[in-house]
C-alpha cells in the first residue's frame, strides 16, 4: 500500500488517508490537542506525508509503514510545536475526506490519557481489527447470515460453555452444533482478514508475525 | 445475550469491548491470528465467509404467522418476494411483500390486494397460483405456489440455439394469457423476468402487480400512468398510458419476449428510456433474422406479427399466437403473413401524414407500371437483396442514434462538471462507431489556457499587477516569483520567507509588493529588483496582509483575531484597529473609500472604515460619503475563507470553508445573492476589473467564474489537479490566473471557453485564412493586409510572420511535404515561401487577375489555383508552369479542393455552383454539377463530397457521378462552413446560431452538437488539421479558435 501511495495513484493515497487517520487523530489527542484542531492537524499532516518527497524516503525493505509514519509524525508534531503552523486561508491544505462515514465520533479528550505514541499504536491495533471486522461482516451474504454474525462475534473468543452455546442456539433458533461450526468459521475467517490487513502496512521481508506479537503486547497494554 | 457496550469487557482476557469492533476483543482477536500460521497465503483459496453450508433448517428466521421468511428472491417497484418455508404444511411457498416504503400508502396497499384477487380468479397449469392473502402485523403479504427454477431472463442464451424452446415457452405463456384474458385480466407487464420456468420444465406467469380487468370495475392506475418496463410495453400503452391497454398490449408483450429469448436483447434498445419510448413509439425493430441467423422464417414472421405498431395488425388474442406457435412446433403451415403492401403503406401513410399523400400518387404510378412489365425472377433477388440491406441499415442506424445519446450524455456531464458520469458514458459507446466526436469529448480535460510548472511546492497565493502584465506567486516553501504575465517568463525568484506565503499584493503603484508569511513575518519587496525594502517580524501567524493607502501602511489579520495596522516609517508597535475576534482569516480592503472587510473563523464578515477606528489618526480623512458603517454579520455557517470588495464597493462577496459564495450590501450587510451554496471549499475570490465577473478557487480543482449580469450558473473551468488556492483577473482583461496544490500557474481565457468545453483562441482578429501542416501540428494563417504567419498549434506561439508587398491573399495551400507556403494575390501573383522561416523562395504570375483560391494536389508539388479570371489551373510549385487548364466556369472561383486521391478537382464560387472535374481529362463535358446552391464544401475520403448551403443544408454526394448520399439531419438555414473530419467518416459544420455540429457522413444522423464560444457566434472558416485532428474555427470578426 505504502508503494502503490508513493506511485502518487490517487485511489491508494485516499486508502491510505482512510485507513490510517484513526491512529493519526490518536496520536495528536494524546498530544493534548483539542478535537476541532486535531481534525486540522490530522489534515496538516497528510496534505505533508502524501508529498512526494516525504514518500519517496519510505523504504519497503526498511520494515513496517506503522513505524514509518509514527517516525513521520513524531518529526512533523516537533516541527508544529517549534514555529507552529496554522491551518488557515492560503494554508495548502488539501482537503482529504476525512469524514468516511464509518468514522466513530471524535472524543475530545483531556490530556490525561496515553502519550502520543502509546496512543497511536493502540489506535492502529484497534484500527486493524476493526477493518477485519468490517470486512467480514459485509462478507455475510443475506440477512440471515448477517444475524448470526453480529450474534456470535461478541462469543468468538468466549469460553466454551455448553450452558452459553445452547443459550446462544436457542436465540439463533440453531442447533448447538450448528453455532459450534459458524463460531469456527467466523474466527477463521477473522484470522485471515487481520492478516490480510497487516500484511498491508508490513513491507515485503518484514515479519508479519512480529508485528502481530507487538500489537497484541500493545493492546494488552503490556 | 445483552448487547456488547462500552462498558463490557472480555469474558477471557479482561480487555474493554467496544460496540464499534462488533463486540470482538482486539486482544483475543490479535492472539487467535498470532497463533496460526502467519502467512497471508495461508489458504486464502476460499477467500470469503464461508456460512452457506452452516445448517440454519430450524434457524429463526423473520416469521409472518407459519411462515418462515427465507431468503428474497427477486425485488421491484411492487414488491419484494421471498422463498419462504410453511411450518404447517411443511412447504416451500413464494410470499410477496410490500416494500417498506409503501407501506403507508393506501393505493398501494389496495393494488396489493387487487393483484390477490385477480391471482385468486386464475386457475391455469401457466400461471402461479396462490395459497394464501393475509395481514398481519400491519404487513400485508401474499402467498403462492413457488416455483423451483429461474425466470426467462436468463434463458436467451439457450434459445438462440434453439429458437423451438423459445416458441414453446411462450406458446405456454400464451396459453396461460389467454385462460388470465378469458376470466378478464390483463398483464400489461409481461417480461423475461415474469415468466418463470420450473424445474419441471413448465412456464408460470407471475407478478401480477399491474394487472387490471379488462372492462369497467375500478383501476387504480389513473390515465396516463404508465406501469411497466418500457422495453417490453406496446405502443399504445405508452402513448396512451395505462388505460389503453388491451388484449393486444399483452399479444405484443409476449412478441418482445419472444424476440428477446431469441436474440438476447430487446426489440428496442437506446441509451435512455427517452430513447426506447421514441424508438417504440416509431421505429421498426431489427429484423430478427439479421440478429440471429438461426431463427426460422415462420418464426420470425409470428414474432414480427405480435410486434406490430398498430394493435389490429397482431393477433386478435393470446390464443391464435399459441396455436400459430403450436403450428410453428409442429412444422406445419403457420398463418401469420407479411403485413401487406397496402397495409405498409397505410403504417406509413399515418406517421408521416404529410408526404403521403404524395407518396401515394407516386405508388399509384409505380403499381401501374409493375402490373405492364412483370417482374423477373432476376428482380426478386435484387429486391430479397435490397430488403436485407435495408434491414442492415435500419440495424445500423439504430445503433448510430444510441450512440448519439451516449454521447450526448456524456457531453451534458462534462458540462455539469461531473468527469465519471461522462467517462462512463463514453465507456459505454461501442468501440467501432467511434469517430471525431468520440475522441473529441475522449481528450484529456486539461483546457485549453496556458499553464506552466512556476514552483517547486504548491502554489498559496498569487496577485496580478493593475495593468495585467505582471504576476505574483508565492508558494508553501517561502519563495517568492515574479513572472511575465504574457510569456509565463520568470523575471524574478526570491526566498523570502522559512514558511509558506499566506498573501502577497502589489502595491497601488505597482512598484510594491507586500507579502505575510504564516511564520508570522511581513516583507515588503521592490518588484523590479526583488530587494527587500523592509522586513517586519509580528508576534502572530500571519493570515494575511495587505498595503492600505498610499502611505505604505500595511494592514494585517492574524491567528489572534486582530486587525492590526502597521504605518509606514513607525512599524512598531502596530495599531490594533481590531482584536478579540475568533481567529480573523480573510481581509480585503477597499482602496477609494478606506474600508477593510474581513471573515472570521466563525463565519462572520466585520466591515468599517480603517480611519474611524484608529485613535492614531488625529484627523482622519472624511472618505467620499462612503456609507459603510463598522458593523459585523453572520455569513456563512463555516468559516469565512476569503472576502472581496467589488471594485465600485457596492457589493462584497464571501466565500466559506463549505463551499457558499455569495454577496453581500456591504452597507446593511443583507445578502444581495448567493452564487453557490454548497461544494468544496473556496479559498480565494477575485473581481474583475469592471465588476462584472468573479472568479472563485475551490478545492475541487475547479475555477468558477460568474458573469454577474447573465445567468447564476458559473462557468466550470478545470485543468488543475488538486485544490486552487490562489486566483486573481489579469489587470483589465477578462483573462484569469489561479495556482494551487498541483504547483503550476494557469492563464485562463474565459471568454474563449464554452461550458464543459475547450476551446483556445489564439488569434485575436483578422484572419482570413488557415491551412494545417500536413504532418506537424503547426499551421499557417493569413490576414487581410497581406500579414502571413505560421503558429504552434500546440503552444499558440508565432513561429514566424511575414508582410506580403502584394497586399491581400487570396487562397493558401501547404505543400503536402509542409516545405512551401503557396499564396495568391492580386494580378495572378503566386507566392511560394519556406514554412521554416516565412522566406519568399519564388514567385510567379498566373494570369491577370486575382487568385482567389488554392489547394495542393496530395502527390506532390502541383497547386489548383483559381479566381477572378474563372479558370482553374494546375501548377506547379517549382517552375510555376502551368500543367493543365479546365475550361472557364460561369463566375469567379472562391474555393478549390483536390480529392484525397487526386484524381479530382473541385471548385466553387459565387455562383454556389459546385464543379468536379477529372483532373486527367479537361474536357467540359467530363465535369459534374451538384444540384443544389453551395455555400463550402470539403471532400472526404472514398471520394464523398459533403456540401452546405445557406438554405440547402448539408448534403453529401458521391464521386464521380455526384450521387446523392444523405442529407444530415437537425440543420436550419444559415449555415456556411463544412468540414470532414480526417478519417472522412464524419462532417462537422456550424451556423449562424452558434452551434457545431457533428454528423455521420453516411447516415447522415447527428451525432453530436456543441455550442461555440464565438462572440457573434457566426463562423466563416472551419479547417481540420489531417496530421491529428484539431479543428480551426474563424469567427466572423477573424478571430481564430482552436480545438484540441
Amino acid at each position: 500500500m505504502v508503494l502503490s501511495a508513493r506511485d502518487q495513484s490517487m485511489p491508494a493515497l485516499t486508502r491510505l488517508c482512510e485507513t490510517y487517520q484513526g491512529p493519526i487523530k490518536a496520536f495528536f489527542r494524546g498530544a493534548g490537542c483539542s478535537r476541532d484542531y486535531v481534525d486540522d492537524l490530522a489534515q496538516d499532516f497528510l496534505v505533508h506525508i502524501l508529498h512526494p518527497d516525504v514518500l519517496k524516503t519510505v523504504d519497503p525493505d526498511r520494515g513496517r509503514f506503522r513505524s514509518f509514519l509514527l517516525v513521520c509524525l513524531r518529526r512533523y508534531w516537533s516541527q508544529v510545536q517549534a514555529h507552529g503552523r496554522t491551518i488557515k486561508k492560503g494554508g495548502g491544505v488539501i482537503h482529504v475526506p476525512l469524514d468516511t462515514g464509518s468514522d466513530r465520533p471524535e472524543f475530545d479528550v483531556a490530556h490525561t490519557g496515553p502519550r502520543p505514541d502509546q496512543a497511536f499504536d493502540v489506535e492502529w491495533g484497534r484500527t486493524v481489527v476493526q477493518r477485519a471486522v468490517r470486512r467480514l461482516e459485509a462478507e455475510a451474504a443475506d440477512p440471515v447470515r448477517q444475524r448470526l454474525v453480529s450474534h456470535l462475534l461478541p462469543v468468538l473468543y468466549a469460553k466454551e460453555r455448553i450452558e452459553t452455546q445452547a443459550e446462544l442456539a436457542r436465540q439463533l433458533g440453531m442447533t448447538p452444533g450448528a453455532v459450534r461450526i459458524a463460531i469456527h468459521r467466523i474466527r477463521k475467517r477473522l484470522r485471515q482478514l487481520i492478516i490480510e490487513e497487516l500484511a498491508a502496512t508490513v513491507g515485503a521481508g518484514a515479519d508479519l508475525e512480529k508485528e502481530l506479537r507487538e500489537l497484541r503486547a500493545i493492546l494488552a497494554g503490556n | 445475550m445483552s448487547e456488547p457496550t462500552d462498558s463490557a469487557h472480555c469474558e477471557r482476557c479482561g480487555h474493554p469491548l467496544d460496540a464499534e469492533l462488533g463486540g470482538v476483543c482486539p486482544v483475543c482477536a490479535l492472539d487467535d491470528a498470532a497463533a496460526a500460521p502467519a502467512s497471508p497465503e495461508e489458504d486464502f483459496g476460499a477467500a470469503q465467509l464461508m456460512l452457506d453450508d452452516v445448517p440454519l433448517e430450524g434457524a429463526t428466521h423473520a416469521r409472518l404467522g407459519n411462515y418462515e421468511l427465507r431468503e428474497p428472491l427477486g425485488a421491484g417497484g411492487m414488491g419484494v418476494v421471498y422463498k419462504a418455508w410453511q411450518t404447517d404444511l411443511e412447504r416451500w411457498v413464494a410470499i410477496k411483500l410490500l416494500p417498506i416504503g409503501s407501506l403507508g400508502m393506501p393505493e398501494a396497499r389496495e393494488r396489493f390486494r387487487q393483484e390477490a384477487l385477480t391471482l385468486a380468479k386464475l386457475r391455469h397449469p401457466n400461471i402461479v397460483s396462490i395459497h394464501d392473502f393475509s395481514e398481519r402485523d400491519g404487513q400485508a403479504y401474499l402467498v403462492m405456489e413457488y416455483v423451483e427454477g429461474a425466470n426467462l431472463e436468463g434463458r436467451s442464451s439457450e434459445c438462440l440455439e434453439a429458437p423451438e424452446k423459445a416458441a414453446a415457452c411462450v406458446k405456454a405463456a400464451a396459453e396461460g394469457m389467454q385462460a388470465a384474458h378469458e376470466a378478464g385480466v390483463l398483464h400489461r407487464d409481461l417480461k423475461p423476468s415474469n415468466l418463470l420456468l420450473g424445474a419441471d420444465g413448465r412456464v408460470r406467469i407471475t407478478d401480477f402487480g399491474t394487472a387490471r380487468p379488462i372492462a369497467g370495475q375500478s383501476d387504480l392506475t389513473g390515465p396516463g400512468v404508465l406501469l411497466g418496463t418500457l422495453a417490453y410495453l406496446a405502443p399504445e400503452q405508452l402513448k396512451g398510458g395505462a388505460q389503453t391497454a388491451s388484449v393486444r398490449s399483452d399479444v405484443y408483450s409476449l412478441g418482445a419476449v419472444l424476440y428477446r429469448l431469441l436474440t438476447g436483447r430487446a426489440p428496442f434498445v437506446a441509451a435512455s428510456p427517452a430513447g426506447v419510448l421514441q424508438q417504440v413509439t416509431r421505429a421498426d425493430p431489427p429484423p430478427l433474422t439479421l440478429l440471429n441467423p438461426l431463427v426460422p422464417r415462420d418464426l420470425a414472421l409470428i414474432c414480427s406479427k405480435c410486434l406490430r405498431k398498430d394493435p389490429r395488425d397482431r393477433y386478435g388474442s393470446a390464443r391464435e399466437l399459441a396455436e400459430d406457435l403450436g403450428r410453428f412446433l409442429a412444422n406445419r403451415e403457420i398463418k401469420a403473413r407479411p403485413l401487406s403492401c397496402i397495409k405498409r403503406m397505410r403504417r406509413w401513410g399515418q406517421l408521416n401524414p404529410g408526404p403521403a399523400t404524395a407518396v401515394l400518387l407516386g405508388a399509384v404510378v409505380v403499381a401501374t407500371l409493375g402490373v405492364i412489365g412483370a417482374l423477373t425472377l432476376e428482380k426478386q433477388v435484387a429486391a430479397v437483396r435490397a430488403r436485407i440491406d435495408a434491414a442492415r441499415e435500419l440495424a445500423h442506424r439504430e445503433e448510430l442514434r444510441a450512440y448519439a445519446q451516449q454521447l450526448d450524455e456524456a457531453r451534458s456531464a462534462f458540462a455539469a462538471n461531473d468527469p465519471d458520469r461522462a467517462q462512463k458514458a463514453l465507456d459505454a459507446t461501442r468501440t467501432e462507431l467511434r469517430g471525431w466526436e468520440y475522441r473529441f469529448l475522449d481528450r484529456p480535460h486539461t483546457g485549453g489556457h496556458r499553464s506552466w510548472q512556476a514552483h517547486e511546492q504548491g502554489v498559496s497565493c498569487l496577485a496580478a499587477n493593475a495593468d495585467g502584465t505582471r504576476i505574483v506567486s508565492g508558494d508553501w516553501g517561502g519563495n517568492l516569483r515574479v513572472w511575465d504575465a504574457d510569456a509565463g517568463r520568470v523575471l524574478l525568484r526570491r526566498r523570502l520567507h522559512p514558511d509558506r506565503i499566506r498573501s502577497v499584493q502589489f502595491s497601488p503603484d505597482g512598484r510594491q509588493l507586500v507579502t505575510g508569511s504564516e511564520v508570522g513575518t511581513i516583507c515588503v519587496v521592490d518588484v523590479e529588483t526583488g530587494m527587500v525594502l523592509e522586513w517586519i517580524g509580528t508576534q502572530a501567524r500571519l493570515n494575511q496582509a495587505a498595503f492600505f493607502g498610499k502611505a505604505g501602511d500595511v494592514l494585517t489579520v492574524n491567528d489572534r483575531g486582530r486587525l492590526e495596522l502597521w504605518c509606514a516609517g513607525n512599524r512598531s508597535p502596530p495599531t490594533v484597529v481590531m482584536w478579540r475576534l475568533p481567529g480573523l482569516l480573510a481581509l480585503d480592503i477597499h482602496a477609494r473609500s478606506e474600508a477593510y472587510a474581513c471573515g472570521d473563523a466563525k463565519g462572520r464578515i466585520h466591515v468599517g472604515l480603517v480611519a474611524k477606528e484608529t485613535e492614531t489618526s488625529a484627523d482622519p480623512p472624511e472618505p467620499e460619503s462612503s456609507p459603510i458603517a463598522k458593523r459585523t454579520w453572520q455569513a456563512h455557517a463555516a468559516e469565512v475563507m476569503s472576502v472581496a470588495w467589488s471594485p465600485d464597493g457596492a457589493h462584497l462577496a464571501s466565500a466559506s470553508a463549505d463551499g457558499q459564495v455569495r454577496l453581500w450590501n456591504p452597507a446593511s450587510g443583507d445578502l444581495a445573492r448567493s452564487l453557490r451554496e454548497r461544494g468544496g471549499g473556496v479559498r480565494c475570490l477575485a473581481w474583475s476589473a469592471d465588476g462584472r465577473s468573479l472568479a472563485a478557487a475551490t478545492d475541487d480543482g475547479v475555477l468558477l467564474h460568474w458573469r454577474l449580469e447573465g445567468s447564476a450558473e458559473a462557468q466550470v473551468l478545470s485543468g488543475h489537479q488538486g485544490p486552487i488556492f490562489a486566483v486573481a483577473f489579469l489587470g483589465q482583461q477578462h483573462r484569469l490566473v489561479s495556482g494551487g496544490s498541483d504547483r503550476h500557474l494557469r492563464v485562463w481565457d474565459p471568454s474563449s471557453i464554452a461550458v464543459g468545453e475547450t476551446f483556445r483562441k489564439v488569434h485575436a482578429s483578422g484572419t482570413i485564412r488557415v491551412r494545417f501542416a500536413h504532418r506537424e501540428s503547426w499551421f499557417v494563417a493569413a490576414g487581410p493586409e497581406g500579414e502571413l504567419w505560421r503558429q504552434d498549434a500546440e503552444t499558440g506561439e508565432t513561429n514566424w510572420t511575414v508582410q506580403s508587398t502584394r497586399g491581400r491573399m487570396g487562397g493558401l495551400a501547404l505543400t503536402t511535404d509542409d516545405a512551401f507556403v503557396v499564396s495568391g494575390g492580386r494580378a495572378g501573383r503566386i507566392e511560394v515561401r519556406s514554412s521554416t522561416n516565412g522566406a519568399l523562395v519564388r514567385e510567379f504570375t498566373v494570369g491577370t487577375f486575382p487568385i482567389r483560391a488554392l489547394d495542393e494536389h496530395p502527390g506532390g508539388r502541383l497547386v489548383a489555383a483559381g479566381g477572378d479570371d474563372r479558370v482553374v489551373q494546375l501548377l506547379d510549385v517549382e517552375s510555376g508552369t502551368v500543367s493543365v487548364q479546365f475550361p472557364v466556369q460561369t463566375a469567379r472561383i472562391g474555393r478549390i479542393a483536390f480529392s484525397p486521391d487526386g484524381e479530382y478537382v473541385l471548385s466553387c464560387g459565387p455562383d454556389q455552383r459546385l464543379v468536379a472535374w477529372p483532373i486527367r481529362v479537361t474536357n467540359a463535358l467530363a465535369a459534374t454539377r451538384v444540384p443544389t446552391a453551395v455555400m463550402d464544401f470539403d471532400v472526404g475520403s472514398g471520394g464523398i463530397v459533403t456540401t452546405i448551403g445557406r438554405q440547402e443544408g448539408a448534403q453529401t454526394w458521391l464521386l464521380p457521378g455526384m450521387k446523392p448520399i444523405a442529407r444530415m439531419e437537425n440543420i436550419e438555414t444559415g449555415f456556411r462552413a463544412v468540414v470532414f473530419a480526417h478519417e472522412g467518416q464524419r462532417l462537422l459544420a456550424s451556423d449562424d446560431s452558434g452551434v457545431l455540429r457533428c454528423w455521420d457522413a453516411r447516415t447522415g444522423i447527428q451525432l453530436l452538437q456543441l455550442p461555440l464560444p464565438l462572440p457573434g457566434r457566426a463562423v466563416r472558416d472551419l479547417q481540420m488539421s489531417p496530421n491529428d485532428g484539431r479543428l480551426a474555427l474563424v469567427g466572423s470578426g477573424g478571430e481564430l479558435y482552436l480545438l484540441p
